[in-house]
């Protein structure tokens, strides 16, 4: 496994020097200058057009394509992926700032939806086309539909205006927050972002869980005096989560890369924000720095999906 | 990777589940202990306020492009020698007196207040005002703010490298500044007044190029305003303390400016999360049913308008662009769109400077036959272009779309990014563009800069590319005359030309609601939501 391991991080270096060449193209080709956006008509003639001017050279952005993209890489090999446009602060700060609080939120409503649709998932599939089964697809179905900024403003509508029981928005309350008012901030926004993903991922453990539940090695569990749960968890459940590894390890770089509308509508300090903003001011450092940060997910939790996939399946092995 | 036949194993089930479950708590642990702050609640407290910033700030430098949520944070922490009054007048802040203008326009003396501080206890002098000038003034700061000093003496040396600094800003004793001009520049203290004064202890001693990237403006470390800087959360909250060396007793101990969406600054006011936040005239009717929550309303000095693309043959006859004005319901869109909270403009020009009874009414009849008489081509489409996003305006785009239809003007609407905006004025390539913003009302000359005919994008903010030389000719008289009173009777005559020659198709001036919960005291309402520095009376400000 080790030289399988090996050979597909070097495999990936490629890949990634690639993707960097093709981001780097791709914002510098979409319309639009950053420098002339941060200034407004009217200041033109107070000093505007000189700043503009100024600036474009001063950020390299006057030089040729390639030019730049090897001023970049250089640094990018010693760790250094520039500076924003509009922050004015290293892009490895920049993104690093933004970690932590994805991190906490997709972390807990990642967790929260794994054990809410594996429990769901069971319950539906052991209880087949009863109401348990039929209302778990009623949820997966309004988990998928109802978008998570109606969710994010009848949350806040109930939770915060109404019943005034937890805070309307942002990650801690100002200047203060230890680790229960954390907690609090975390809890609306956590269980949306819970519910949504827990939808699909509740379809995924049912269906699978059917399958395995018809499959021979099932009856001869039961023939075997196996009791109904020992048969359901230890041997049908087991093999029904391999696809559930595949959603889940393509699910964590699009957690990982923000929640935008989420984010947006509770102020949370996150990845998909900077994004969003970064894209907005065609803040080029940030944008490449955040597509690479993406890139560098999705490589991994691939690597990862399969190495998973030999660990609790033992007919795989890795070559 | 292979399948390989075989019964399911039991090894690494457990270390599996464990491995994913270990690394979910440890982020989540580690992140939720990421904040080392720890204090008192902001919500609500006893002498903190919890303000509204409508956008995130990037940089609180005077030197960077006019940013509004940056001056919002900048009116707190920086003082300016004179500020906007509520009816847009110079007013003196850390300035002894209104501003001296020679006879011939080409000097102006400021005095400050004696005794001035920084909130780190050094004296603040007209060392501070002359060093602030010398950086506005020199592009090689990063400074986008150095045009509005060409008309002072050694400018261009200054912008050309050829000087280190400004020969015509000088420091005759500590309390006061001269400013000697090439010209007559009457109109230099409305220009350069309000600008946010730089500690020269803490700043003068660094390299003037790139001044601007300094880490003092992303967290400066002294303050000459009411209030000091703390930090800045990255998206989260901008804290502010009370300076206590600011000229005057401030009984707000903290503030903290919060970037986020109007709904749920909304929502904050009726939780009392929030205790003042500038509102939308859609979110109004919301927010006069929440308790404990007062509105007050200002007049604000920009106005939305419609810029009309005059490099097109189509629109350089007087007789389109006035059809035009004549073809909108701009009282209509000021009651449906705004809910009655703006003004119907007729001109660029401020308040009572604006020609009295020369609006252009609602009358199709007459927009019809205007077109009729100019040759208007009904079958050439006519694009409309915005950056959508503000309720009123992605309303008032449709309204107005189906009224131009109905006299003959073929609009077709496009939403565009900023970017793309820019670049259709760059290029010409616009026909119609729907913004607003700007303040034409402290300085009633800055107009220039929107209609002066030297003033075409990019040179100036002269989008639509008009051009009256008349008008421009008045302009620049009033710029040698010191009298106030004939500068008004200049500018009066300038907006009756502007008035009649129609070069944009105004629409309104929004008025500018502010909501706050009434545990807050003192608080007057500025028409600019940004503030632009030196509105404010935190003084005055009280919270119960």
């Amino acid at each position: 496994m080790a030289a399988y391991v090996i050979r597909r991080v070097l495999a990936n270096v490629l890949v990634f020097l690639l993707i960097s060449v093709g981001i780097f193209v791709l914002v510098r080709l979409a319309p639009g200058d950053p420098v002339r956006m941060m200034v407004d008509p009217e200041q033109m003639r107070g000093g505007g057009a000189a700043f503009i001017e100024a600036k474009r050279h001063e950020l390299g952005l006057d030089r040729p394509i390639f030019v730049q993209y090897g001023h970049w890489l250089s640094g990018a090999l010693h760790g250094d992926l520039g500076y924003s446009y509009v922050g004015h602060r290293p892009v490895g700060a920049v993104l690093g700032e933004r970690v932590g609080p994805t991190l906490q939120l997709m972390g807990a409503a990642l967790a929260v939806a794994l054990v809410v649709s594996v429990a769901l998932g069971v319950a539906a599939a052991v209880r087949r086309n009863t109401a348990v089964d039929y209302g778990a697809t009623v949820l997966g179905l309004a988990a998928v539909s109802v978008p998570p900024f109606f969710l994010g403003i009848v949350g806040i509508y109930v939770f915060s205006l109404q019943l005034g029981v937890l805070p309307s928005a942002g990650m801690t309350t100002p200047g203060g927050g230890g680790l229960v008012d954390q907690l609090r901030h975390l809890v609306l926004p956590g269980l949306i972002l819970a519910f949504v993903t827990a939808g699909p991922f509740t379809r995924y453990v049912r269906g699978g869980l059917v399958d395995e539940l018809g499959a021979e090695y099932v009856r001869t569990a039961e023939a075997k005096g196996a009791s109904p749960a020992r048969v359901v968890l230890r041997h049908a459940l087991r093999n029904s989560l391999i696809p559930l590894i595949t959603v889940v390890m393509y699910q964590i770089p699009q957690m990982l890369a923000g929640a935008v509308v989420i984010e947006q509508v509770f102020a949370w300090p996150g990845m998909g924000q900077l994004a969003v903003s970064s894209i907005g001011q065609h803040d080029y450092p940030v944008i490449v720095g955040f597509a690479l940060y993406v890139a560098v997910l999705v490589l991994v939790c691939n690597l990862v999906a399969d190495v998973l996939y030999a660990a609790v399946d033992p007919r795989v092995s890795l070559r | 990777m292979t399948i390989r036949s075989g019964r399911p194993g039991g090894i690494g089930r457990r270390g599996v589940a464990l491995a994913l479950g270990g690394a979910l708590a440890a982020g989540a642990l580690a992140a939720c202990s990421s904040d080392p702050t720890q204090g008192a609640s902001g919500g609500g407290s006893a002498g903190v306020l919890n303000m509204y910033l409508y956008q995130k700030p990037k940089t609180f430098s005077p030197l960077a492009p006019n940013n509004g949520p940056d001056l919002l944070v900048m009116s707190f922490i920086f003082d300016s020698l004179y500020g906007s009054d509520a009816a847009y007048a110079l007013r003196p802040r850390m300035a002894a007196a209104p501003p001296q203008v020679a006879g011939d326009a080409k000097s102006v003396t400021f005095t400050l207040k004696p005794g001035l501080k920084w909130s780190d206890g050094q004296p603040l002098t007209a060392k501070d005002v002359v060093f602030t000038y010398n950086a506005l003034a020199n592009p090689a700061t990063g400074s986008a703010q150095s045009g509005k000093f060409a008309a002072v003496v050694g400018a261009k040396d200054l912008a050309d490298g050829k000087a280190d600094s400004l020969k015509g800003v000088t420091a005759p004793d500590d309390t006061t500044v001269k400013i000697t001009t090439s010209g007559p520049a009457a109109g230099l203290p409305g220009l350069i007044g309000n600008f946010p004064i730089l500690p020269e202890h803490v700043l003068g001693k660094l390299p003037a190029k790139g001044l601007g990237d300094n880490a003092f403006f992303t967290k400066p470390t002294v303050a000459s305003g009411a209030f000091t800087f703390v930090q800045y959360k990255t998206d989260q909250y901008v804290e502010l303390a009370a300076n206590p060396a600011y000229r005057q007793p401030v009984s707000v101990k903290k503030v903290f400016l919060k970037p986020v969406t109007s709904d749920v600054a909304t929502a904050q006011l009726g939780t009392g999360e929030m205790d003042l936040a500038q509102v939308s005239p859609t979110d109004l009717a919301a927010v006069r049913k929440l308790k404990g929550v007062k509105v007050v309303t200002a007049k604000s000095p920009g106005f939305n308008r419609i810029a009309i693309n005059q490099s097109q043959g189509r629109f350089k006859d007087v007789r389109v662009r006035q059809a035009l004005l004549h073809a909108v319901d701009r009282k209509g869109l000021v009651d449906k769109v705004l809910g009655g909270a703006g003004t119907v403009v007729d001109s660029s020009f401020y308040g009572d400077l604006a020609p009295a009874g020369a609006g252009y009414a609602y009358d199709p009849a007459k927009a019809k036959s205007l077109l009729t008489a100019a040759g208007w081509d009904a079958a050439k489409p006519v694009t409309l272009s915005w950056v959508p996003g503000q309720r009123d305006r992605d309303t008032a785009a449709t309204v107005i779309q189906s009224q131009l239809k109905a006299v003959g003007v073929n609009v077709e609407l496009k939403q565009v990014q900023v970017d793309e905006l820019l670049s259709s004025y760059e290029k010409k390539s616009f026909d119609l563009a729907l913004f607003g913003g700007g303040n034409y009302a402290t300085e009633p000359s800055t107009v220039a800069a929107i209609d002066a005919c030297d003033q075409g994008y990019p040179t100036g903010g002269n989008v639509g590319h008009f051009c009256a030389p008349e008008l421009d000719e008045l302009l620049a008289k009033a710029a040698t005359v010191s009298d106030p009173a004939e500068r008004r009777s200049l500018f009066q005559q300038a907006a009756k030309v502007e008035n009649a020659k129609a070069p944009y198709l105004w629409l309104y001036n929004p008025d500018t609601i502010w909501a706050y919960r009434t545990r807050l005291s003192g608080f007057e309402p500025a028409g600019i939501p940004t503030n632009e520095i030196g509105f404010w009376d935190f003084a005055n400000w009280k919270l119960g």
